[in-house]
């Protein structure tokens, strides 16, 4: 434990390249879709502390980084309050939804929840769409910037990337991540080992939410403006698909699965595939889940050990 | 002596058959108690009911004189009333230590229990093996440690003999034993008579729900109705 | 003032269609207890099926009718083959369900684009039933799913594969010691239930637009009759879809189109919230 060990002077080392590259003349290019790697990393790792470690599957994390864009940007547009603040704001009211629709489903079994966050995007999508306090069908325009600066926005990602890996390593290692596990493992046993396994689920929800949320609400005033779309399917499957790419369960693996998908998602925009790339994804995730159930993480591991 | 668990005119029923039957069960600090009986007795469904994995349909459960009839089983797990179960339940994908470890913390116990318990059941060398590479014996043994090391103040054993080599069940019971022998109270439900009746000095024989004998284990075997309710009235193989 | 009796029509038609579409969705979690994530995309498969055949290869109706239905079958036993036998826990089933429709629904993007295309009616034209004036594929939609319920309430209650499917349902162990191959059960309710999405499609797609996404609500809303009627319960499915479908359409049309789903789906969350095992308490999980 005293000495450094080389595998963090490489995370370090790494660190140091992704936050000066795009800072390199003619990388400019790099900046808005790496930013958004690191936002979409951010909800992966959010998604992955919830399925990967306390084995509840969400299939509508889109939700949670929606409703907190949603708050922060209402908040700062119509009512002033800093960004950073709103922020916050949005992301505890994710949370907060989250404890609420929660306490219920949680205590059933497993897919009672997978159903709730099946309907909740849908419920939201419908919602915003209907109420013109939410901007309606074309969303909300015009949300303020954290910072004008494009270089510091992306440094400010890659801080909310690397401050949620953190805070899902303090979790994990934490009581409440031995706990979460034991209730992904065998819940019944878990229950007979004193573990209070809805109140784990519930703060597990919490905590993801709270992360999602943080990085929704980082999208909106990285993008200006939100709308309903944010709810869409696609939002809610990309932290499944990055998660279970680069490995579920692992600390690492969302990052990596959503640099391998944002990289392979950019370099693919030629005509020819753009239709075809999502499948790709999804049949490379697919194929990955069934023979790798670590994923990259775990290949990666057979190599080097 | 005080009384640990008491059950009165606990029942429940499945489907329209009756698993326990009205059952009154007293449980006393330091005994080392097993529940016997033939399949489908209930002896599994009465471990349910106390440690608050079903709810009964009426009765009452008290543990520590307290009222705790329904209570969660975690909640129970935190008081120190601590089971294990018939099919082994590890968490696999931990380690030896870290399975026993979860107990340890809910209890507000330091690591040094599950030191403890680890040693007193063989496995401490074991303890950063995955549990999904243990063998059933170990996995036993790894069961009855988990729940050792919560330090409880009544412990269930379901079957924790099921499966083990006769070397194994040797050191299994040992660590029962000197559980018992440091203050541990303890209920266990067995199949395997000849090795239980070697360390317990209080037999509860059930049948169709119902408790048809309560008393030395030397006198079990001379009981007409539980020698029916075993054989169908022919005499039976007791550790002879 | 034809209002209620619009809305009544158009609620018989929906809850029709829904119950048919969800009796399917209940039969495969009740026998084979497998959540199927991807029962959305089976309809909208189904669904672009039917565009291709009618409106690119130009096939008659009955043509259209015999293909989707032999696809679809074929479509729930290799489904059941490859994938779906091997399962065996609850996360993990949902998981690959899951993952087999977002494969299966990009794939579909990649073939017809996002375009909303449109498929013609099957049956065009409109009738005045009452002053009201419904459309003949709806008129059509309603009476084929009604008759097909009562087939399906037949299959299940009064023939010999209906108890085998009953059976398993109870129980797999107890089913083998009868002399039931599981298997062969549970790979015949699987190429019930798709066939049963893909005739929902058939006859609910013509007559209006197809996207992509276009299952999801179908499977959340089969979810809702699930939930709502109890799971792998026949009649509390039927039930639940009336409920249902009669509040979508009295939203639709009394209140605002665009609050019906929500109002549905709230729905649900309400019912787990005060009765998580169904409103008829006879859930088998």
């Amino acid at each position: 434990m005293s000495a450094v060990r080389p595998s963090h002077l490489a995370g370090i080392a790494l660190l140091v390249v992704l936050a000066v590259l795009p800072a390199l003349p003619g990388m400019r290019a790099l900046l808005f879709p790496l930013t958004l790697t690191n936002i979409m990393a951010t909800l992966a790792i959010a998604w992955n502390l919830l399925f990967g470690y306390a084995g509840l599957l969400s299939l509508g994390h889109s939700f949670f980084f929606g409703a907190a864009g949603y708050a922060s940007a209402i908040l700062s547009k119509s009512y002033g309050i800093p960004v950073p603040v709103a922020m916050v704001i949005g992301a505890a009211v994710s949370s907060g939804i989250a404890a609420l629709v929660g306490l219920p489903s949680l205590k059933l079994r497993g897919h009672y929840f997978v159903l709730v966050t099946l309907v909740l995007p849908a419920v939201a999508y419908q919602l915003t769409n209907a109420l013109d306090v939410l901007g309606g069908h074309d969303g909300i325009f015009g949300v303020p910037p954290l910072v004008r600066d494009s270089y510091a926005v992306y440094l400010g990602s890659l801080f909310l990337m690397l401050a949620s890996l953190v805070a899902s390593a303090f979790v994990i290692r934490s009581r409440l991540g031995v706990e979460m596990i034991s209730v992904r493992e065998d819940e019944e046993a878990a229950k007979a080992l004193g573990v209070d396994t809805p109140r784990v689920k519930l703060y597990a929800l919490m905590i993801s939410a709270f992360l999602s949320g943080l990085a929704g609400a980082y999208w909106a005033h990285l993008n200006g403006v939100i709308s309903p779309s944010v709810y869409e399917l696609e939002k809610a499957s990309m932290p499944l698909l990055m998660s279970v790419l680069g490995g579920k369960g692992t600390l690492l693996g969302p990052v990596i699965g959503a640099y391998v998908i944002q990289t392979l998602f950019e370099s693919l925009k030629i005509e020819a595939i753009a239709t075809a790339r999502l499948f790709v994804f999804a049949a490379a995730t697919f194929a990955i889940y069934r023979i790798f159930p670590q994923g990259l993480m775990g290949v990666l591991r057979r190599v080097i050990g | 002596m005080s009384e640990v668990l008491v059950t009165r005119d606990l029942r429940k029923s499945f489907g329209g058959i009756a698993a326990v039957n009205g059952v009154d069960l007293t449980v006393r600090e330091g005994e080392l108690t097993a529940i016997i009986g033939p399949n489908g007795a209930g002896k599994t469904t009465l471990f349910n009911l106390i440690t608050g994995f079903e709810r009964p349909d009426s009765g009452k459960v008290y543990f520590m004189g307290r009222d705790v009839t329904g209570e969660k089983p975690y909640n129970l797990a935190r008081m120190g009333l601590i089971r294990t179960f018939q099919i082994v339940r590890p968490l696999r994908n931990l380690t030896v230590l870290q399975n026993v470890l979860i107990g340890c913390r809910v209890r507000g116990l330091g690591p040094e229990a599950a030191e403890e318990s680890l040693r007193a059941v063989g496995l401490w060398e074991k303890r950063d093996v995955l549990a999904s590479l243990l063998t059933h014996g170990e996995l036993k043994k790894l069961e009855l440690a988990r729940a050792l090391a919560m330090r409880p103040k009544l412990l269930l054993l379901d079957e924790p003999l099921g499966g083990l080599t006769f070397s194994e069940a040797e050191e299994v019971t040992g660590a029962i034993r000197e559980a018992n022998a440091n203050g541990t109270t303890v209920v266990l439900v067995e199949h395997r008579l000849r090795e239980t009746f070697r360390i317990v000095r209080r037999v509860v024989v059930m049948n169709q729900g119902r408790i048809i004998y309560d008393g030395l284990p030397e006198n079990v075997a001379k009981t007409e109705e539980v020698v029916k309710a075993y054989m169908g009235g022919r005499g039976w193989v007791l550790g002879t | 003032m034809a209002e209620p009796l619009v809305v009544f029509f158009y609620g018989l038609v929906t809850s029709l269609i829904f119950a048919l579409y969800s009796v399917g969705f209940s039969l495969v979690f009740g026998v084979a207890r497998v959540i199927d994530a991807a029962y959305g995309i089976w309809y909208t498969t189904a669904a672009y099926l039917v565009y291709a055949l009618v409106t690119r290869l130009l096939l008659p109706l009955p043509v259209t009718v015999v293909v989707v239905v032999a696809s679809m079958v074929a479509l729930g036993i290799s489904y059941y083959a490859v994938l779906v036998r091997g399962l065996q826990e609850k996360v993990e089933m949902i998981m690959t369900t899951f993952l087999v429709a977002l494969m299966a629904q990009y794939l579909i993007v990649a073939i017809f684009t996002n375009f909303p295309w449109s498929i013609p009616a099957l049956f065009p034209g409109s009738t005045q039933v009452l002053g009201v004036s419904l459309f003949n594929q709806q008129v059509a939609a309603a009476i084929t799913a009604f008759l097909l319920l009562l087939v399906l309430w037949y299959l299940v209650y009064r023939t010999k594969m209906g108890l085998a499917i009953r059976a398993v349902a109870q129980d797999k162990e107890a089913a083998l010691l009868m002399g039931i191959n599981p298997d062969r059960v549970m790979a015949f309710t699987l190429a019930l239930s798709c066939s049963l999405a893909g005739i929902a499609a058939l006859l609910q797609a013509p007559n209006s637009v197809i996207s992509p996404t276009m299952g999801w609500p179908m499977l959340t809303l089969a979810f809702a009759v699930v939930v709502l009627g109890g799971m792998g319960d026949f009649f509390g499915a039927i039930i639940a879809s009336f409920i249902i479908g009669f509040s979508y359409q009295l939203i639709t049309n009394l209140v605002n189109p665009l609050y019906s789903m929500a109002a549905a789906l709230a729905m649900i969350l309400l019912v787990l919230w005060l009765r998580p095992r169904g409103l008829f308490g006879r859930s088998l999980e």
